[in-house]
């Protein structure tokens, strides 16, 4: 088999049936408030293939907001029970996948995490390319390589590109729905990152940081819709019973408590706050120094209530990103 | 090991607060297990207020000399004092015309004209009289904090609430941002979070009732909500309701 | 290959063996790790922390007192505080606790060797540097002259105070004891003079050119003995800052302690000043 086939728009819903005996299928659709989300769904239908960005980008999947990592029994810890299913993620754009890439950096590397190490090993990415908006700063690519299958879209259909083991089985499962693929794929594959910036950068005098310091009402819509971010608290919570858990969380580094610890804190204004942000994500922290994190989603940008925009204070001109 | 002894117990106050102990009845048996409920007029037929207490939740605001003795009462008999819901906290929904109306006026409207009026003073939070050594927030409390307190105490520790805006939660469970999207009056940027975002998880914005964030940036909340087209005295009145004490000059 | 070799965000088992009041706020704990993990513990260095977990209250960062004992116990000298140093000062022995690590970087013994060292500690900050400084003395032959200065606040918060005083006459440390306050009869009484950290360094003779500096001690302290180390004239690079920040994961994950882009928890908690350059905030 190939590791690229032409799928018909016709054969679609087959295809998604077939994808679903990989793992529940979830794929971007809208909640009934009409947020933009990644959640489980039964047909096409369902789907909003021409989706922005949904609201919470898919480490929901891998780093859930809230999850129970520890348990301690009669004073001993250990991991909680339980795995997760598997998961086929539809429909997930270039940035989303390319900030999983990020995160496997981040949470694979050693000591692995555990949590994140069990749900990665379940999921399964099926790409497909998008038109970006007026929010969007990523460059364009039409394709990716950081997932299992990508379907670019074509006239009349997509073009299907197995980039796992785990993608060229979905592709052989659902052979009797694919066509010869034409020619190699149209567009450039360029990653989605943001050139990384000089630390000296988030240290400098410009107003604007002090604009952005006065303005940030510390909401943490920021960070929580980031797909790179993943600060995390942790935090106890013992039972009646006399046991307990222990709980991580998704932190964000603009809040007081991010910096705080007894009897102080060592980022105490917002204005150290934002410096902190800027470094996290465009001038990576160690072993990921001198490696941006920001793969131009848009989503901050979105839903940033008093419109704060990072990027601002790079004077980064629309597109221009980093080659791989 | 002698089970700790618990005081729950109201000041001025709607009760919505001691309810919430009642509403824990998947724990309720535990919970009885673990304390020895001293003290708990509203779920009890003979409280025993001589006794001293390991914990004490006492709700609602300080608005009598009745009040005030109460507070100091469990002060003084409890090892641990907890300020329980945003009454005890930030003054609540009594205190909500402190800075806007003269007292008499708030009087005359309640008691008519008659000559019959209980002894009182602006509704406020314990924090002006007593130190608390924890608070529970919330109109009322959640239950998954109380709980939380109880097993925190039982461990012999505080729970450790976390200490950001409803923006987060609400966010984090993918509802619609009623304040961008639908444009409406909502607290959710400077409000204490801990509720999971219950209200605009279905529509309706946040009006505050678990009082502020710590460090809210109250200024800009206000400049926001101010060109969103919503008038300073609605904006005021919205924010006042379960916390008078607004300093709606706070950037920090 | 123990529990901790496996599963660097699992405790291991500890309990509580004793503790020793070092001061009214301050205690000494011995706890000893479950038998399988000590191995982990081996190749302890000084400078290098524990996450301790208090079941119930949850996990702080603690450098120990001293390196593991033959028998894998750890020394904890830790302050009361915050709600999990509060609940270990209520613990009895027996306690159950749990620890991860060793995490972190450690003072560069080896490199130090055949140098003199200068410790400078301040208030709690001697609790690192007693473990570096204990090393000094187990390993006396291969250092040159040691010298122990430690501030504190006042008499009755100086941690250690007798021992340090016995190691300086058995192995021949230069030892300064300092207080901020104190009757001048008290300070006799206890053996330390008056005054602060910066001002005993002013008029200290040393061969700064040859010697490494090792500093921990509240946040203000860094600044300020670090103006008077550059000025004798020592490097940068030999200059060792033992650093404090909210280490939650211990594993360079969670990103509270970001320092600049360094983490304190994998690139610290131990930094040569060469390293923080161009980092506003680290100091």
């Amino acid at each position: 088999m190939e590791n690229s086939a032409y799928l018909a728009q016709e054969s679609l819903q087959q295809f998604l049936d077939t994808l679903g005996g990989f793992g529940t299928l979830h794929a971007p659709t809208w909640s009934e408030s009409g947020v933009s989300l990644f959640a489980p769904v039964r047909s096409l239908d369902e789907i909003d293939l021409g989706y922005r960005r949904t609201q919470i980008p898919p480490k929901k999947y891998l780093f859930p907001f809230r999850d129970t990592f520890l348990e301690y029994r009669e004073g001993h810890y250990r991991f909680p029970d339980g795995t997760s299913p598997a998961t086929v993620l539809f429909g997930v754009h270039a940035c989303d996948l390319e900030a999983i890439a990020y995160l496997d950096l981040v949470f694979l590397s050693e000591p692995r995490d555990p949590r994140y190490a069990e749900r990665r090993a379940k999921l399964l990415l099926v790409g497909i390319s998008c038109t970006p908006d007026e929010y969007c700063f990523c460059s364009e690519p039409q394709g990716s390589a950081r997932c299992d299958l990508f379907l670019e879209a074509r006239e009349g259909g997509f073009r299907v590109h197995a980039g796992t083991a785990a993608g060229a089985a979905m592709l052989g499962a659902a052979s009797e729905l694919l066509q010869e693929a034409d020619a190699a794929p149209s567009g450039r594959a360029p990653s989605c990152l943001i050139p990384a910036q000089d630390p000296a950068r988030a240290y400098s005098r410009d107003p604007l940081w002090d604009e952005f310091a006065r303005r940030c009402v510390g909401c943490g819509a920021c960070s929580a819709c980031c797909p790179t971010c993943y600060c995390f608290d942790v935090r106890e919570t013992p039972g009646l019973s006399g046991d307990g858990s222990r709980v991580r969380e998704w932190d964000n580094c603009l809040f007081p408590s991010h910096g705080a610890v007894a009897g102080g804190n060592f980022r105490p204004t917002r204005l150290d706050r934002l410096r902190y942000r800027f470094l996290h994500k465009y001038c990576g922290f160690s072993p990921l120094e001198g490696r941006s994190s920001c793969v131009g989603c848009g989503r901050c940008k979105e839903l940033c209530p008093v419109d704060i925009d990072l990027r601002e204070l790079v004077a980064m001109p629309r597109g221009e990103t980093e080659q791989p | 090991m002698n089970k700790p002894s618990l005081a729950i117990a109201g000041l001025t106050a709607c009760s919505g607060c001691q309810l919430t102990l009642l509403n824990c009845e998947g724990e309720l048996q535990e919970i009885l297990e673990r304390f020895q409920v001293a003290y708990f007029p509203m779920g009890q037929s003979d409280p025993d207020r001589q006794a001293r207490y390991d914990l004490a939740l006492v709700e609602g605001a300080v608005s009598t000399p009745g009040d005030l003795a109460t507070l100091f009462h469990f002060r003084n008999a409890s090892r641990l004092l907890v300020a329980f819901g945003t009454c005890a906290l930030f003054g609540g929904i009594a205190a909500q015309h402190n800075r806007t109306t003269p007292r008499p006026k708030l009087l005359e409207a309640v008691y008519g004209n008659g000559e019959s009026r209980p002894e009182s003073f602006p509704p406020a939070p314990f924090k002006n009289f007593v130190s608390v050594d924890a608070g529970i927030t919330g109109c009322p409390p959640e239950k998954g904090e109380l709980l939380q307190l109880l097993g925190a105490v039982l461990a012999g520790t505080l729970p450790a609430f976390p200490h950001y805006p409803v923006c987060l939660e609400c966010r984090s469970r993918e509802t619609l941002c009623l304040l961008l999207e639908r444009n409406q009056l909502c607290l959710g940027p400077v409000i204490q979070a801990g509720c999971n975002a219950r209200c605009p998880a279905t529509g309706i914005p946040c009006e505050g009732c678990r009082g502020p964030v710590a460090e809210a940036n109250v200024a800009q909340e206000l400049e926001l909500l101010l060109e969103r087209g919503f008038s300073r005295e609605e904006i005021e009145r919205r924010m006042s309701r379960f916390t008078v004490e607004w300093d709606y000059g706070q950037r920090r | 290959m123990t529990a901790q070799a496996l599963e660097p965000y699992l405790p291991f088992a500890a309990t509580l063996v004793e503790r020793r009041e070092l001061s009214p706020d301050t205690a000494l704990f011995r706890v000893a790790p479950e038998p399988a993990a000590r191995s982990a513990l081996s190749g302890f260095l000084p400078g290098q922390f524990m996450q301790l977990s208090v079941p119930g209250a949850g996990e702080v960062p603690i450098s120990p007192a001293d390196l593991p004992g033959a028998d894998g116990t750890l020394e904890l000298c830790v302050r009361r505080v915050g709600q999990v140093t509060t609940l270990l000062h209520q613990a009895r022995p027996g306690q159950p606790l749990g620890l991860r690590g060793p995490f972190g970087t450690g003072f560069p013994v080896e490199e130090m060797t055949g140098c003199p060292v200068v410790l400078l500690a301040g208030g709690l900050g001697i609790a690192p540097l007693r473990s570096l400084l204990l090393h000094l003395v187990r390993n006396r032959e291969r250092y040159g002259e040691v010298t122990l200065m430690y501030g504190a606040r006042e008499p009755a918060l100086m941690l250690f105070r007798e021992e340090l005083v016995g190691l300086a006459a058995a192995h021949g440390l230069r030892l300064y004891l300092t207080v901020d306050f104190a009757p001048e009869q008290a300070a006799g009484e206890y053996a330390c003079a008056v005054g602060l950290l910066p001002d005993l360094l002013k008029g200290f003779r040393f061969d700064a050119g040859q010697s490494y500096t090792a500093v921990c001690g509240p946040p203000p302290l860094y600044r300020c003995l670090i103006g008077e180390l550059t000025a004798a004239g020592v490097a940068p690079d030999r200059v060792l800052l033992s650093l404090e920040r909210r280490m939650r994961c211990g594993i360079g994950r969670c990103c509270h302690c970001a320092i600049g882009t360094k983490l304190c928890c994998t690139d610290g908690p131990v930094f040569r000043l060469s390293e923080l350059a161009g980092i506003p905030e680290a100091l």
